[in-house]
Parts: structure tokens; C-alpha cells; sequence
């Protein structure tokens, strides 16, 4: 066996370098970008490599320095720039993030990447016309590329233009590490006749619609409002859902027609994301289902907690529920998150007992929480969402950040206010404190990225006012 | 133990291995020559002629060829008992008792020596013993008074003290031992009346007048204590007091008299004793003379190292381990809840670090009409030693609470908390409108999660202070808390980190009716802070709170002359006068400083 070939000129191991980059496999790359920058430590092409494979490998303050040591040698590299506009913008620094993405897009107007890096950069600065206007450019030089199309969807969105909206939304499934809406090998089992895509109109008899239960939870508590829409549609519907959902599913469809297990389900010919029920049904030009409360706590669980409560908290105090940071894989976690002592303005108040209804890693804050109000840790009580509906039963106020539990507490219609970043996910839209989703919920928005100060002084005004 | 078993043995009972400390069931019962009975006569007579040395050389000589000889056994132990050899007569006594078990002189002497060696649960064993082998002997109940006085239980040691005054005829020492009882349950006034008697009885007894003063002391009649004090220093002079006649002279506004006595018990052929440090410490400290308190405390530790008294780091490192491991959420999911509501008058736990301000809030809280105070109690960590029995598990707490997941055990809960319930009453003066009382032995937070448990709806309320101010204060007191941490300063340190930490994983792993109470606060901003204590117990605001050194409470801990004295701040962030001696600390304790919300 003979060993490959050793790579020794500045131009081969760039190729190597960006041969591996291509395979995802930035470790590799940067061992041939090292030997490179040995050669020749000013090669602006290799410095730019570098600064891509620190991207990869999630080191964004070297990947900084990589890239503005690019563009000090080289200040019309648009790949650098548009990097930079990146990082500043994962790093939150909107302003540097804009001018390098500005910068980026000038040099080198034809570079589909960079288009859609400031349309994701404008939408966070909340430049929504602006974010539109990348997206468009972007698909217009790749017509079939996703990333601008789920942006522009979502800057749409936000804006109220919903129809376009939510056709451009369909894209989601095609994001690269998007996974599929139904596991490829339950429709390749169904041979010559795939299931079809459902089109919103009611089906022949004897047709079975599946529809998944898509995305995060919060996505199937907010959409679960549709089933009973469906289900007149579609009598004969299954839904695949994971277990945790059940206990939500259950109150709007019989039990009986929610699967936990692909491999269980029964024959179905047709099929629906339940994220794509709101295109089907035309929402936002006709509105948005709102029938009242939707879903509701089990009596005997809200008894049950109601007397927890009562041995836990003083019973003059009023009862505040509390969340404060999301799922953490979730893409937008850092800006939707905070950390519980940045809550402190609300721990001043009098008479208030907060409920942490905060489950996940963030719980752990609270051993190191020593605020004036009590603040007591229910989590590790809390088995399901039944216990969790049972918990927002018996509140005055839930106040969480943009998760799951703000959705229950609106599908309640219990008092909630929901803490929102700058750049909010679409369905909050823009410019309002309620939402058409939800008439429970008080909506507080930063005014300036990262900064939770102003919604969190309108809450205290609402606890104290309240 | 010695590597050969014919050396002379290590608790220097002068008897060798194989024949004391390490001896065989089958040497003890061997047979007897035939002269040892008059050599033990011999013997008998030397002792009774006050020749000990050859009473001594007798017994040895005896030991060694009959080591069962319990006559023998109880003369050399008496010996060396008179020499100051704690350790060996205490062997030789329980091997008595291994011969002859109902040897109650035997019982009563070993329990007063155990209670002698600071070997507490040991004494209680043996004292208990002779009080059923002699139920109407005055002097079982009267030791079992005295181990269960010393050890936090005075109310049961009241009760057995009041029996061997009722099979005696009245004695001098026995009353004034009942008043010195009464003094550590508050009953100041009860005290002083059996003083009183207790003096015309037996008028020479030094340290019968020397209680009485530290009852008058404790009592606010500071001119009473002093004459007490003098009384009982004219009989025995050289008995240190220098300690408490500081005490008495600084409570009078008169540091430079406490010092010069302090600095007279010091030359002292024996030196001072580690509470005239500590007091000689406080004084300095209020003078401002930091670098001298400090090591007046460093000396003062020394000599309380010096006693055998070390932190137990092993042991509090290992309960701490495994209580995190049982006390996790996943674990505690099925467990059973009490059943049943208790009736009567409910705890509410003071926990955190001692000399963090725990006697202050009790001392606030008790001036409630509907809270009575328990101080230090007891209860829950001998209900922890008992809990394995009271669930029938062969493991030790917390283990043993995995015995709650049995079907015979569904109501092991209500079991401990009853149990809890009924020791406490016993030491509570419990009045009528009391609904709540206090709890506040420091360092009670270990078992945050078994109050928790037994207790779903009992305030916990957490007692916060500057943690260099803590462990700097606990330097200035002897503390036996936290498995002796106090005994120096990286210790105190280290103990009060694990219980942050364990804390923090309680407070993760279960829902807590918790409240934390900064000491800081409750100086800076008093009444705010005592509303919002009054309000988390459900109490109604009651002005008395506000002026708890009006509180004629008598609190029995270290603290008790503070909490008699108005509120000051000068108690507050006292550590910034003694960085340079906290140093090799603040490294260690920083993160958990930050993370309380101080800083340095």
C-alpha cells in the first residue's frame, strides 16, 4: 500500500483544503489550510479558507479573525465580508453584521450567499422591506434555492402578507438538515402510488388523510386549532405525533386517531403537514380560527395542583408563572432565551410568588437564584403538558419567553405575557402587543436587539398595575 | 495497636496488648491462679491506704495472668481514671461490662466518663442502661440528666433530674445541675429560685455560683452576674473564668477592663483556654484592632484543634455525595407523600450557615404571638440516625428512604414526621396560640430534602450573609456545627461551599416552599424585610416583631447577647478589615460569593 500523494504547493493544498470544506469536514481543511499559511501566512485565499473552516467547526471568534485579516489584504473579498456580516450577526452586532453584508453584496452583486445572508441580517434588524427585497434578488440568481425562499416566507409573514406568505413557507422541507415531514421509507413502502399531498378540499370516501405533526411544539399547539376544521374535511384522518403532544392532540381529535409510532399506522392516502394548514385554509386573507379556549386542564389535575401550589406558596401571594428560556437546539434559541437573573426587575415586587414552569438546562438557574420573591421550581413535578395546562389553570399570569408554554397558556386563553426578541418569529408579527393567534396574550418586544430591558419593565408595570 | 500484641497496649492502660485492647474472648474467661485473690486483697488495701502505685503494680500483675478479674479491672480503672487516663479506664470499664453486664456501678462510672470524653451518644447508651437496671437510683437519673442536658435535649433531661431529686434527699448539686438545665430551656426565673436553693444548701459548690451567674447574665442582670461571679472565684480561684467575666465587662461597656482580665487569664500556667480567645477576638474586633483578633481566633482554633476536635471532612464529604445522588427528581417522582395532615403547631425551618444571622431571624420571629421559638434543635439529624429503624431498612440515611417505595411503607412519611413532631414538642415551650415554631439548627439545609418530604408545606426560610462574613465570624466562636468545620478557617470554608452547593441541587430537584433572607437586608432595610417574612408564613404583620430585643426569650446559642441589643450595621461586610487573612480563601469561595449576588 503506498501512502497519497503530500500535497506541497500553496495551490494544491488550497484545493484540498477547500475539497474538504465542500465534504463538511472543516478539521480536515484546516490542517491543509495551517501547512498553507506556513508557506505563505499572507495568502489571502488561504486566510479566507481559514476563516470558513472556523465558521464550520463553531469557533466564530476565529473565524473573525480570519476573515478581517482577509479583508484588511484584500478589502474587495466578498466571501470574507459576507462571512463577517455572519458571525457579527450570530454574535448579535446588527450593525457590523449589516455593513459587511452590505459590503459583501456590492462587490459582488451576483453571490447568492451573500443576498441571502443580509436578507437574514435585514430581517433581524428588523428591516423587513429590506430582508424582502435580498430574498427576491437571491432567488432571482438561484430560483430553486430554499434558504432565500423560507426567509422571504418568513419576512412575508411577519409583514401580513400572508398568501404569498405561506406558499413561500412550503419551502421549509427542502432546507438542507431539514427532516422530513414523513420518514422516506413509509412512502417508498407504498410503491407505484405515493400518498399525496393533501390539497384542502374534502375527500372521497373511504380516503384517509394523515397529518403530521410537524416542527416544534409550540408549532402544534398553535395549529392544532385546525383539526376539528379537518376533521370535516377529512372524517376518516389519522395524526402522527410524538407522545408528548398527545396530551394537547387529544383534546381536539378522539384519541384513537393519534399514532405515536410510524411503523403502526395504518394505510393513508393522502397526507399534510399540520404546519401547512393554515396556507390550505387560506389563513390571514380569511383570517384566523379563533373559537375561544381550545384547550382546557383536566379538572382533577388542576385540583390536585392547585392544593401543590396551595403547600408551596403562601395562598395571599399571587401566583405568577414563569419561563424563561426555550428549547435549546432551537435556531433562534439565543435571541428568544434569556437567563433567570436577568429577570431580576420582576423579583423586587411584593406578595408575588413565581411557578417555574422551566424545564430543560436552564432549570438549573434556579439553585442560584436568591431573588426576593420565592420562585419555586415545578418541573420536577411535571411529568406532561396535562400537568402543565393543570399548573396555568390555577395562575394569574404566565410569563414566558416565545416557547411552548406561552402557547398552552394562549390556547387557554389564560393571561400571559409573551417575552419577544427584537426580530420575533413570524406569527407575532410586528408593531402590536396582542396577536390575532391568541386574545390572551400581551406581547412585549424589545426595542433594540438583546436588550430586555423595555419589555421587562412593561411587565413589572402590568404585575404592579395588575 | 501496637505490631506485637506483647507490648505495653496504646490506650496506655499499662497492661499489655494481648492482655487489654486486643484480648480474646477465650484469654478473658481463662482460668485463675490461685493467688490472685489475696494479691487482689492486697491490692484493695493499697488503694484504701492511698498508695496507688502499688495498687497499680497489683492489678497489673493480676491482668496479666487473669484479665477477666473484674475486681482487678474496676481498681486499675478507678487508677487511671484518678491520672487522667480517660481512654484506658473507659476500655477497662467496658470490659467489665462484657463479664458482668448488670455491674451498675460499672454502668454509671463509664457513662460519666463517655459523657467526660465528649462521647455523647455512647454516655446516653450507658446512662439509659443504668437507669433500667436501677430505675429508682438517684445517681442514673442524674447522669442521664446531665448527658441528655449537654447533648440539646434539656427537656427530657429535666424530666430525669426531677426523678433523682425525688429518690434523694435534696442535694445541693443536683438543683443547681436542674437550674443549669432551666437556663438552657430559657426558664431564667425557674433557675434563679433553684439557685437559690441550690446556695443555701450547699454555699461552697464554686461552680454552682458560677451558673448562676451565667443564669443572671443570660437573664439581663448583669450587676447580679458580676457578684455571683466573684463569689465563685473567692472559692476557687484558679478556675478560668476569665472568658465570661470579659463577657460580663464588654456587655458592660468595658473593653479595656475584659481585656486586661483576658490578658491575665493568659499568663496562666496552663494559658487561656480557646473561650478566652474568642472573647479576647470579639473585643479586639470591635476596637478595630483586626490583625490582633485575628490571631487571638487563630490561637483560640489551635487549641481547639488541639482538643481533637477537626472537621470530619470524610464523613461530611460522603454524606453530601450520597444525598445528591438519592435526592434527584427522576428518584423522588414516586415517592408516597404524607397521607395525613398534622395537627398542632407546625415547624417552620431557620436553615443556613451559623453566625449567618439565623438566631436574629428566630429572635424576630418569635416575637410573633403565633410563633413559638425551638433554637437549635436536635430533632432532625437524631430523626436521620433513627429514620433506618423507624422504616425498617438495613441502610443508612439517605438509603434508607428508599424503603418509602415498599407497599408497607406508604405511610413511612407520616411516620417520620409524626416522629419529628413528637421529639420537638418535647423541647418547645409551646404556648397556647403558638401555630408555628422555629427550627433553627444552623446547617439544617443538608436535609432540605427530607423536610421537604416529611413536610411539603413547611416554610423554609434561608438565612444569606456575606460569605467571607461568615466564615470570618465563625472563626470567633467555638462551633462544634458542620461536623466541627469551625475549627479552622479552610474547613469552615469548605463546609459552607458543600452546603451551597447542596442547596442549589435541591433546589433544582424539588419544589421547595422556599425563602431566601439576606442578613444584609434585614439590617439595611428592617421593617420591609419582616413584613415579607411575616407575609411568606402567612402571618399578620405584628409590630412586636419589630422590636425583638424586647423578646425576654433567652436564645441558647452563640448569639444571645446580639439579639439583646438594638439593630446595628456594624456586623455588616466586617471581613473587608481581615482580607489579608482571608486570603487563602477568597479564591475558593469567590464563585459562590458571585453567584449569591455579593461580591468581594
Amino acid at each position: 500500500m503506498t501512502s497519497p500523494p503530500v500535497p506541497v504547493s500553496l495551490r494544491d493544498l488550497l484545493s484540498q483544503a477547500d475539497l474538504e470544506l465542500s465534504k463538511g469536514k472543516p478539521d480536515a481543511a484546516e490542517h491543509a489550510l495551517c501547512v498553507a499559511l506556513a508557506l505563505e501566512p499572507a495568502a489571502p485565499e488561504a486566510l479566507c479558507l481559514a476563516g470558513l473552516a472556523a465558521h464550520l467547526s463553531r469557533r466564530p471568534e476565529l473565524a473573525i479573525r480570519w476573515f478581517e485579516r482577509t479583508v484588511r489584504l484584500q478589502p474587495d473579498n466578498a466571501t470574507a465580508h459576507s462571512g463577517l456580516g455572519e458571525e457579527f450577526r450570530r454574535a448579535a452586532q446588527l450593525d457590523e453584521a449589516a455593513r459587511h453584508g452590505r459590503l459583501a453584496a456590492i462587490i459582488e452583486p451576483g453571490d447568492v450567499n451573500a443576498l441571502h445572508n443580509l436578507g437574514i441580517t435585514s430581517y433581524d434588524r428588523l428591516e423587513i422591506e429590506r430582508s424582502v427585497v435580498c430574498n427576491r434578488r437571491a432567488l432571482r440568481l438561484a430560483p430553486n434555492m430554499p434558504g432565500p425562499h423560507f426567509e422571504l416566507a418568513e419576512a412575508l409573514l411577519v409583514s401580513g402578507h400572508f398568501e404569498e406568505g405561506w406558499e413561500e413557507y412550503e419551502w421549509r422541507f427542502r432546507l438542507p438538515d431539514s427532516p422530513p415531514p414523513i420518514p422516506p421509507h413509509l412512502l417508498a413502502a407504498r410503491g407505484l402510488a405515493p400518498p399525496r399531498q393533501w390539497n384542502g378540499r374534502l375527500l372521497p370516501d373511504g380516503d384517509q388523510l394523515l397529518l403530521v405533526a410537524d416542527q416544534g411544539f409550540g408549532d402544534v399547539i398553535q395549529f392544532a386549532r385546525y383539526l376539528p376544521m379537518v376533521q370535516a374535511l377529512c372524517p376518516d384522518l389519522l395524526v402522527a405525533a410524538s407522545a408528548e403532544m398527545v396530551p394537547i392532540l387529544r383534546q381536539v381529535i378522539d384519541e384513537q386517531r393519534i399514532h405515536e409510532d410510524w411503523d403502526s399506522l395504518p394505510d393513508f392516502q393522502t397526507w399534510c403537514a399540520l404546519s401547512s394548514l393554515p396556507r390550505l385554509f387560506g389563513t390571514g386573507s380569511q383570517g384566523i380560527p379563533t373559537t375561544g379556549p381550545y384547550l382546557e386542564a383536566d379538572r382533577e389535575l388542576a385540583d390536585w395542583w392547585k392544593r401543590r401550589l396551595d403547600q408551596l406558596v403562601p395562598r395571599t401571594y399571587r401566583r405568577i408563572g414563569l419561563v424563561w428560556a426555550g428549547r435549546p437546539s432551537h435556531g433562534n434559541d439565543h435571541n428568544r432565551s434569556l437567563r433567570l437573573n436577568q429577570l431580576a426587575p420582576l423579583f423586587d415586587l411584593d406578595e408575588v410568588a413565581f411557578l417555574s414552569l422551566q424545564i430543560g438546562p436552564a432549570a438549573a438557574d434556579i439553585g442560584r437564584y436568591f431573588g426576593r420573591a420565592p420562585l419555586v421550581n415545578l418541573a420536577p413535578e411535571i411529568t406532561d403538558f396535562d400537568d402543565t395546562l393543570a399548573i396555568l389553570s390555577g395562575l394569574e399570569r404566565l410569563i414566558s419567553v416565545d416557547t411552548a408554554v406561552a402557547h398552552l397558556a394562549g390556547a387557554m386563553e389564560r393571561p400571559a405575557s409573551v417575552l419577544l426578541p427584537f426580530a420575533p418569529d413570524w406569527r407575532w408579527l410586528i408593531d402590536r402587543s396582542d396577536t390575532p393567534w391568541y386574545p390572551s396574550l400581551t406581547l412585549h418586544r424589545q426595542n433594540a436587539p438583546g436588550d430586555w430591558t423595555a419589555p421587562l419593565h412593561e411587565v413589572v408595570n402590568l404585575l404592579r398595575t395588575g | 495497636m501496637p505490631k506485637n500484641a506483647n507490648d505495653f497496649c496504646d490506650c496506655q492502660s499499662g497492661l499489655r496488648a494481648r492482655r487489654c485492647c486486643a484480648i480474646s474472648e477465650v484469654d478473658l474467661a481463662g482460668p485463675v491462679p490461685d493467688w490472685v485473690p489475696a494479691e487482689a486483697e492486697r491490692a484493695a488495701m493499697a488503694l484504701q491506704n492511698g498508695d496507688t502505685g502499688s495498687a497499680r503494680e497489683l492489678c497489673l500483675a493480676i491482668l496479666d495472668v487473669a484479665p477477666g478479674h473484674t475486681g482487678a479491672l474496676a481498681m486499675l480503672a478507678q487508677h487511671l481514671q484518678g491520672s487522667g487516663q480517660i481512654d484506658a479506664s473507659i476500655n477497662l470499664l467496658a470490659r467489665i461490662l462484657r463479664l458482668t453486664p448488670d455491674n451498675l456501678p460499672a454502668v454509671q462510672q463509664l457513662a460519666g466518663l463517655l459523657l467526660k470524653a465528649g462521647r455523647l451518644p455512647e454516655a446516653e447508651f450507658q446512662a439509659r442502661n443504668a437507669v433500667r437496671l436501677a430505675p429508682d437510683n438517684a445517681t442514673s437519673h442524674a447522669l442521664l440528666a446531665m448527658i441528655l442536658t449537654t447533648g440539646h435535649c434539656p427537656h427530657i433531661g429535666e424530666f430525669h433530674y426531677r426523678q433523682a431529686l425525688d429518690l434523694a434527699d435534696p442535694d445541693g448539686i443536683t438543683m443547681a445541675n436542674l437550674a443549669w438545665n432551666l437556663k438552657l430551656q430559657g426558664r431564667i426565673d425557674e433557675a434563679r429560685a433553684l439557685y437559690r436553693q441550690s446556695v443555701s444548701l450547699a454555699p461552697s459548690i464554686h461552680l454552682t455560683w458560677l451558673g448562676w451567674a451565667r443564669t443572671e447574665e443570660a437573664g439581663r442582670e448583669l450587676e447580679d452576674a458580676s457578684r455571683f461571679l466573684t463569689r465563685g472565684r473567692r472559692l476557687v480561684p484558679d478556675h478560668p473564668t476569665g472568658s465570661f467575666e470579659a463577657t460580663l465587662l464588654a456587655r458592660r461597656g468595658e473593653p479595656q477592663a475584659a481585656l486586661a482580665v483576658l490578658e491575665e487569664a493568659g499568663r496562666r500556667p496552663a494559658g487561656p483556654t480557646s473561650d478566652e480567645l474568642f472573647e479576647k477576638a470579639r473585643i479586639l474586633d470591635r476596637q478595630g484592632c483586626s490583625d490582633e483578633a485575628f490571631a487571638a481566633m487563630l490561637q483560640g482554633k489551635a487549641l481547639v484543634r488541639e482538643a481533637g476536635n477537626h472537621y470530619a471532612e470524610g464523613e461530611a464529604a460522603d454524606l453530601t455525595t450520597r444525598l445528591t445522588r438519592f435526592f434527584t427528581a427522576p428518584r423522588l417522582h414516586r415517592l408516597p407523600r404524607p397521607e395525613t395532615r398534622a395537627t398542632g403547631a407546625q415547624p417552620i425551618f431557620i436553615v443556613g450557615a451559623p453566625r449567618s444571622g439565623t438566631t436574629l431571624v428566630e429572635q424576630i420571629l418569635s416575637s410573633h404571638p403565633a410563633i413559638a421559638a425551638g433554637d437549635e434543635l436536635p430533632v432532625l439529624s437524631q430523626l436521620t440516625v433513627a429514620l433506618p429503624r423507624i422504616l425498617g431498612s438495613p441502610l443508612a440515611y439517605p438509603e434508607a428512604l428508599s424503603e418509602l417505595w415498599m407497599g408497607d411503607q406508604q405511610d413511612g412519611l407520616d411516620c417520620l414526621r409524626d416522629e419529628y413532631l413528637r421529639q420537638a414538642r418535647k423541647l418547645v415551650p409551646i404556648e397556647a396560640g403558638n401555630r408555628l415554631f422555629t427550627d433553627k439548627m444552623p446547617f439544617n439545609e443538608m436535609h432540605l430534602g427530607l423536610i421537604a418530604l416529611m413536610f411539603p408545606d413547611a416554610p423554609v426560610v434561608h438565612v444569606l450573609r456575606h460569605p467571607l462574613d461568615v466564615v470570618l465570624s465563625m472563626m470567633s466562636v467555638d462551633l462544634t456545627h458542620g461536623f466541627h468545620c469551625a475549627s479552622e478557617l479552610a474547613t469552615a470554608a469548605r463546609h459552607c461551599l458543600r452546603m451551597i452547593d447542596l442547596v442549589s441541587h435541591y433546589r433544582q430537584q424539588m419544589p421547595l416552599r422556599y425563602l431566601p433572607v439576606r442578613y444584609e437586608d434585614l439590617l439595611n432595610e428592617f421593617e420591609p424585610n419582616v413584613r415579607r417574612l411575616l407575609a411568606f408564613l402567612e402571618l399578620s404583620f405584628d409590630q412586636r416583631c419589630l422590636q425583638f430585643e424586647e423578646n425576654r426569650r433567652y436564645a441558647r446559642t452563640a448569639s444571645y447577647a446580639q439579639v439583646t441589643e438594638k439593630l446595628n450595621t456594624r456586623s455588616l461586610y466586617r471581613y473587608r478589615a481581615y482580607m489579608r487573612h482571608l486570603e487563602p480563601v477568597i479564591p475558593l469561595m469567590e464563585p459562590a460569593i458571585c453567584n449569591l449576588g455579593y461580591q468581594i
